[in-house]
């Protein structure tokens, strides 16, 4: 086992290494990936001196600073934990106040921020996802079998509310919500081994111990990602007011009736979602003070926020957080546009690019190119699982998924539909990823339609008809149906444009929109011929590799009957065979390691296999993500990666920006 | 008088039955359920729930009884003023209802004054001056507001008023006053929004106002007692205004009862289009998501909504003309 | 046998005359009919009787009665011709048809022709002077076009030093009209052959002739405007014919009747139209199968549009009817024993079909209207179908309006085909009404 325990100086250090996407020097679990390139300028170790001993340094926000005064709130010192998380600025040491005014598209975007902007998790990924960061707990070990997980939790940390957090909330969250059935219905698929669930222990107030019945080394993967936030959101002192293991279940019952719910796990759900109720403790920067759907979501500073800079300055700057909601995307450009956005990634797309470039002047911003954090926004399948047998035998033929890959005009689709941007690619870890391998981001992605044909002629689809379209083997034409749901705005563009070079190849392609819920029914049953949707979170290959192997029923579009049998543990679906077979096996090979460097060389070992077999293909890859940035805004940085396992801007440490006043 | 306004009150009755069946019939024929879309929300963040997981959430939002006993269950829970729980928001759906309604009935009303507003002021004017310049003119123009697709216009709008005055018509308030108090402040600053939906969904149904009053008057016209006065050396603009036009006014209150719903409609998606705090966008994303007791109350409310404003308008018109209320 | 005469023969003016009302088909070629049952009520009725009847009966008073047909028609046509912008309505309107029909022909491109290179090309001007020289033809300059490092903004450049003559009759793409004959002629268009040789030469400047400019693939909006009437108006001709007949049969019924069936019938009618139409529209667009090819949603929803569209007819029926349910004309009738559906539709709906027609016509708008809420809605119609809503759909963003105005032009076509249609039936509309 390898013990890592921190000094505070040291880790105090190393935080403000980390925060400043440097090497975080104190990560001896393994579970570390190759260390990313630091910036230069903020990397400068004279930034670690926090004066962080001394309680008399910290300072304040001046609205808490007058709350003290009146006697409202304890003085700064007693807030904050003993040792804070202390982060290094990317620019500059900011100014307190301000309101960062955002825009959300329909009132249910609300609900992203308790993820995306706060960022809670126990341990949290650096900028580009290449390093993990303590967060709210300080220092963590893995056994050497990457069974036992123990994290030391920050000490002093409390809810916005001034009540500490302890292991008890955290404990609270495992028996009281997981382990109630009417609550969660089911465990999460992340904290189990072969379908056993991970069990939870708090040896100490400050220390807690995750052990699974077997290995797991991508727990810390999954942890510091998305999945890892909802263990934060439940204070027990608090919670279990509304919870039947506390309460009498009758009473609750009544209580929710009153409230118009039916079931007490509805009031209770309501209680534990913090932008519906004000009075839920939180461990975020920044807390609700409006209930949605009432408009604009305000959130406003938590004095009780665990984090400082490196001046010792209680974070987060920003006073508050002002979201307008708009119903219409468009709505959302134009405001944008006219300057009512301070910092902004969600639902700017590089489409408006043009737009939002033309108008910086105007509206008194800057548009930020981030990197997209997924392989490609439009990852292309073809459905092996096929029912019709000679669609399927010519499906899981890869001379024909080769051809389909050749028959893609991509520069032309760079400029078409990514206005000159990206570049022609296959799905693969991101190039700034420690898995990346170029030959497969590079793999069949020639112009090549007479390769196409010639490797279509040679599966011995020779015969055309009239229109000089190919005949299947039993006589019909070769007719593949693309079915896409309009969630991204290219995906028709790109659809239209392949139409055009299959036909080139003798293969005709008919497009079919449908509504998300009918597209998703039809996917999972595997009943499409051919489909699209996004990359995930490629920046770790390891958390989502649900297009280089079938890794779920509901995102592995061209195998999910194969995904069903993985993920039901063989009781349903089918099971797959040959290279199929071999990455789900090297993945579980990765699963049972934490040991890096075998998860670099498993993994490359599936990348290989995917070479082979070219299951999925997209058009391009390293898309940028446009950030509208006010001139007002200081210190967003001018590079990051945007996705959801990121949390983004959850990476960039949204506590630290600052409004110029 | 009464007995007609009670009859019809009776026969509200059987049609809002009628409605809140039919509601519900919509939001269930579309294959899938709210689970569906829920899962396929779920995996656009990268999610993939398992078959359990899908059954569980399915038992326990009651989505696996059949469809009469929820339907049932639902109309108990209206009579009683509950109107169920909204999935996807995690809310009791009166919670979210009648904010937006209250904003609805004002954009729908004053579109409906603004279609009057023309629909009187254009139709007396190419009746009065039929088949000259003017007539062709504004009967031109009233079919170009029929003709321009409501969403089309209010985006052109929006991107006008920004761009060459500067000024942002989208949403109902200035983001200053979303969340104040009301007060004279904040009213004038609806009003300054106001306009921009009441004109763009009003257009479209002045054209057939228009039309009518044109026709009306020009057979008001031709009668004899505007010979008579005209004869008499009248003022021409007080003879036409002060007793055919009185007269052609009848069918501007019968046309009210039907020209709500149409309102209604033309809201929902200019609503979209200017981010407006209506009913229209939480419908349509509840439709979308089929979020089924929020999208079925809604299309509840606002069919009541437009029967009580068609039963306004046949007592009112019953007051205008006794003939109405003797035939019922 | 007297009654029976003087029933039909109040009845045969119009029946008889140039209108050939869908539904009524088998019926329209005679003018007397002769009930092979005297009783009253009594739907038989023997066909070839009728015909004989009716050829025997036209062959004795054809000239006389072809003058006393024609009257009320062409009083409707003089009365219809004084209205003059109803008269350019009309004119515009099947102008358009025309356009629908032979698409393939009238535009210069196929719609699926693209050029990545050429996305959002803006409008190009047709000239006939260089440097103040008169060319004898029509012609365009060559664009280039580099993409801005900075907005990354397609941008275009007029390349004055090509000309492009614009010629008649062309080859260009080739087509299959109406799926039929094989082609590569189109009514303008810049001459392949010249396209070819500038190409050869290594002209610097691409040869298209965008007059409404290129839209996200930089295909001819000219060429899928021209291709989108042809499914935006005929969903709005088909839908007024479904409609049209719901409407009748439905009104009709109600108004004849009265009573029970009239109730019934109009708190359907009300109920319909209570309902917001959105929703409905929606609900049952969704529900279309999902296996459906785009023609069938095509249809299908025309079919959805009409189901909502009919009440509108039914409710002018209705009036009609009761109006007319106490004519003199029809007391006759029934004395003779003609059957009720006979009554209806032989006597009844012709006597008002011309304004029928009226009315249908002023529903077109509203159906190509509702067609582009729907694909607004993204119900309707999806790409690669083309129709006007889905052109429209396409530049229903902010990007568009401001940097693309030209992708708003089906919207300007769509205001245009409704003004006319408008025009065209508020004319024959008092045209048919001979109390105006």
């Amino acid at each position: 086992m390898t013990q890592k325990h921190i000094s505070r100086r040291r880790f105090l250090q190393a935080s403000a290494f980390a925060t400043a996407g440097a090497v975080l020097a104190a990560c001896g679990g393994g579970a570390a990936p190759a260390p990313e390139e630091a910036p230069a300028a903020a990397a400068e170790p004279a930034a670690a001196e926090a004066p962080a001993a001394a309680a008399s340094q910290y300072n304040e926000a001046p609205m808490l600073a007058e709350m003290v005064a009146n006697g409202d709130l304890p003085p700064v010192d007693q807030r904050l934990p003993s040792n804070p998380l202390v982060i290094e600025p990317w620019d500059e040491i900011g100014q307190y106040g301000g309101t960062w005014r955002r825009i959300a598209v329909g009132p249910g975007d609300a609900g992203i921020y308790r993820f995306r902007l706060m960022y809670p998790q126990l341990i949290r990924y650096s900028i580009n996802g290449t390093e993990y960061i303590p967060n709210l707990a300080e220092s963590w070990e893995v056994s050497d079998d990457a069974t036992t997980y123990t994290f030391h939790l920050r000490k002093g940390v409390k809810w916005s509310d001034g009540e500490p957090f302890t292991s008890e909330d955290l404990m609270f969250w495992y028996e009281d919500k997981l382990g109630d059935e009417d609550l969660a219905p089911s465990f999460p698929v992340w904290l189990t081994v072969g379908g056993e669930p991970v069990v939870m222990d708090a040896p100490d107030e400050f220390t807690i111990r995750f052990t699974f019945p077997a290995p797991h080394g991508l727990f810390l993967t999954f942890l510091a990602g998305a999945s890892g936030a909802e263990m934060t959101w439940h204070p027990k002192h608090y919670l279990s007011q509304f919870h039947r293991n506390y309460v009498d279940e009758a009473e609750l019952t009544t209580m929710a009736q009153e409230d118009e719910f039916e079931f007490w796990h509805q009031l209770f759900t309501n209680r534990a979602t913090q932008r519906l109720n004000l009075d839920l403790p939180v461990l975020f920067a920044w807390r609700f003070t409006q209930i949605t759907p009432e408009v604009p979501i305000v959130m406003e500073r938590n004095p009780y926020y665990w984090k400082v800079d490196s001046a010792g300055n209680q974070l987060p700057y920003i006073d508050k957080v002002s979201t307008d909601v708009v119903e219409d995307a468009e709505v959302l450009n134009l405001r944008a546009v006219a300057g009512e956005i301070d910092m902004q990634n969600r639902h700017i797309l590089m489409e408006n690019f043009s737009l939002f470039k033309e108008n910086e002047e105007a509206g008194n911003y800057e548009i930020f190119l981030w990197t997209y954090g997924n392989t490609s926004d439009a990852v292309l399948s073809f459905n092996l699982c096929h029912p019709d047998p000679v669609l399927h035998e010519i499906f899981n033929d890869k001379r024909f998924r080769f051809a389909m890959s050749h028959a893609m005009n991509r520069n032309e689709v760079v400029e078409a539909v990514y206005l000159g941007q990206g570049e022609p690619g296959q799905p693969s870890p991101l190039s700034t990823s420690s898995f990346y391998d170029e030959s497969q981001a590079k793999n069949a992605t020639e112009y090549n339609p007479d390769l196409a044909n010639s490797l279509l002629d040679e599966m011995g689809l020779t015969e055309k008809d009239a229109n000089g379209i190919r005949l299947r083997p039993d006589g019909e034409t070769l007719s593949i149906t693309f079915s896409y749901a309009p969630v991204f705005g290219a995906w028709s563009s790109i659809a239209e444009l392949m139409q055009k070079y299959l036909a080139a190849v003798g293969v005709q392609l008919n497009l079919k929109e449908e509504a998300r819920p009918l597209w998703s029914q039809r996917v999972q049953a595997s009943e499409h011929d051919m489909t699209v949707w996004t990359g995930s979170s490629e920046f770790n290959p390891l958390i989502d590799p649900r297009h280089f192997l079938p890794f779920a029923q509901g995102s592995s579009h061209h195998a999910a009957c194969y995904a069903l049998w993985y993920q039901s543990g063989g009781a349903n679906g089918v099971e797959p065979t040959g290279d199929l077979r071999k990455v789900i096996d090297l993945y579980e090979a990765i699963k049972a390691t934490a040991d890096n460097d075998e998860h670099h060389r498993l993994f490359q070992e599936i990348l290989d296999i995917n070479k082979e077999n070219l299951w999925t293909f997209s058009m391009a890859v390293s898309l940028p993500s446009p950030v509208v940035v006010s001139k007002n805004m200081g210190n967003v940085p001018r590079q990051a990666i945007a996705t959801w396992h990121l949390q983004t801007p959850g990476n960039t440490w949204p506590e630290q920006y600052f409004l110029r006043q | 008088m009464s007995s007609f306004i009670f009859r019809r009150f009776l026969l509200m009755i059987p049609t809002l039955f009628m409605i809140s069946l039919i509601s519900f019939i919509v939001i269930e024929l579309p294959p899938g359920d709210y689970i569906t879309s829920y899962i396929a929300n779920r995996m656009a963040q990268g999610d993939s729930p398992r078959q359990d997981e899908i059954d569980a959430l399915t038992k326990q939002y009651g989505l696996d009884q059949p469809v009469q006993i929820r339907y049932l269950k639902w109309l108990a829970n209206v009579v009683q003023g509950k109107f169920g729980f909204s999935f996807e928001w995690q809310l009791p759906v009166s919670d979210l209802i009648w904010d937006r309604l209250g904003f609805t009935v004002i954009v729908a009303l004053s579109a409906l004054l603004f279609s009057w507003f023309v629909g009187l002021v254009v139709g007396i004017l190419s009746a009065v001056y039929q088949y000259s310049v003017w007539d062709y003119l504004f009967t031109a123009l009233s079919f170009i507001g029929l003709g321009t697709p409501n969403f089309l216009l209010a985006l052109i709008l929006m991107w006008m008023a920004f761009a060459y005055f500067g000024v942002n018509i989208s949403g109902l308030f200035s983001r200053e006053f979303v969340d104040a108090p009301w007060s004279i402040a904040k009213f004038v600053d609806l009003l300054k929004h106001l306009w921009a939906p009441a004109i763009i969904v009003g257009t479209a149904g002045s054209a057939g106002l228009v039309r009518t009053m044109r026709a009306n008057l020009l057979d008001e016209l031709s009668k004899p007692y505007v010979e008579t006065g005209r004869a008499k050396g009248l003022n021409e603009l007080r003879l036409v205004l002060k007793y055919p036009t009185r007269v052609a006014l009848n069918p501007f209150v019968s046309t009210m009862g039907w020209a709500l719903p149409q309102l209604v409609s033309g809201s929902i998606i200019v609503s979209v289009v200017l981010s407006l705090p209506t009913t229209g966008p939480l419908l349509l994303r509840s439709l979308l998501t089929q979020d089924m007791y929020l999208a079925a109350s809604f299309l509840l409310m606002l069919s009541t909504l437009t029967i009580i404003g068609t039963l306004i308008s046949d007592i009112l018109l019953a007051l205008l003309d006794p003939r109405i209320r003797m035939g019922g | 046998m007297d009654v029976d005469r003087s029933g039909s023969r109040a009845s045969r003016p119009r029946a008889a005359g140039d209108t050939d009302p869908p539904g009524n088909a088998p019926l329209s070629s005679g003018g007397a009919f002769k009930p092979s049952a005297t009783k009253a009520g009594d739907f038989h009725l023997d066909m070839d009787e009728v015909y004989d009847d009716t050829a025997s009966y036209l062959d004795a008073n054809e000239e006389q009665d072809r003058l006393y047909v024609a009257a009320p028609l062409q009083m409707m046509w003089w009365r219809f011709t004084k209205h003059k912008m109803a008269v350019v309505g009309g004119v515009i309107v099947i102008l358009l048809y025309l356009i629908a029909i032979f698409a393939e022909f009238l535009s210069p491109y196929n719609p699926e022709t693209y050029e990545v290179a050429l996305t959002y090309a803006p409008p190009q001007r047709i000239h006939f002077f260089h440097e103040g020289k008169f060319q004898g033809r029509p012609f365009v300059y060559g664009l280039t076009q580099a993409r801005n490092p900075e907005t990354l903004r397609m941008e275009f450049q007029i390349d004055e030093t090509v000309r492009y003559p614009i010629y008649f009759w062309p080859e260009g793409d080739s087509y299959r009209i109406w799926g039929l004959f094989e082609s590569n002629r189109h009514l303008f268009g810049i001459n392949e052959a010249v396209v070819d040789e500038a190409r050869e030469e290594g002209a610097p400047s691409f040869a298209t002739l965008f007059v409404l400019g290129a839209d996200k693939l930089g295909r001819d909006m000219l060429t899928r405007i021209i291709y989108g009437s042809r499914i935006s108006l005929s969903i709005g001709l088909i839908g007024v014919i479904l409609s049209f007949l719901f409407g009748v049969v439905l009104g009709g019924i109600s108004g004849y009747y009265g009573g029970a069936v009239d109730v019934i019938i109009q708190r359907l009618i009300e109920f319909i139209r209570s309902v917001p139409s959105i929703p409905l529209w929606m609900a049952l667009s969704a529900s279309l199968p999902r296996d459906w090819s785009s023609l069938r949603i095509y249809f299908g929803i025309t079919i959805i549009l009409s189901l909502i569209g009919w009440t509108f007819l039914a409710r002018a029926v209705r009036g009609r009817f009761l109006a007319m349910r106490e004519e003199e004309f029809i007391l006759a009738a029934r004395f003779a024993g003609a059957g009720e559906m006979r009554i209806i539709l032989r006597h009844m709906v012709p006597s008002f079909f011309s304004h029928l027609i009226a009315s249908a016509t002023l529903a077109v708008p509203a159906m190509i209207l509702s067609e582009t809420s729907l694909s607004f809605l993204g119900l309707g119609l999806r790409p690669p179908t083309i129709s006007w809503g889905v052109l429209l759909q396409e530049s229903q963003n902010l990007r568009s309006v401001a940097l693309a105005p030209w992708l708003l032009l089906p919207g300007v076509v769509i205001i245009v085909t409704i003004l006319a249609l408008n025009f065209l039936g508020d004319g024959l509309r008092d045209a048919a009404d001979p109390y105006r």
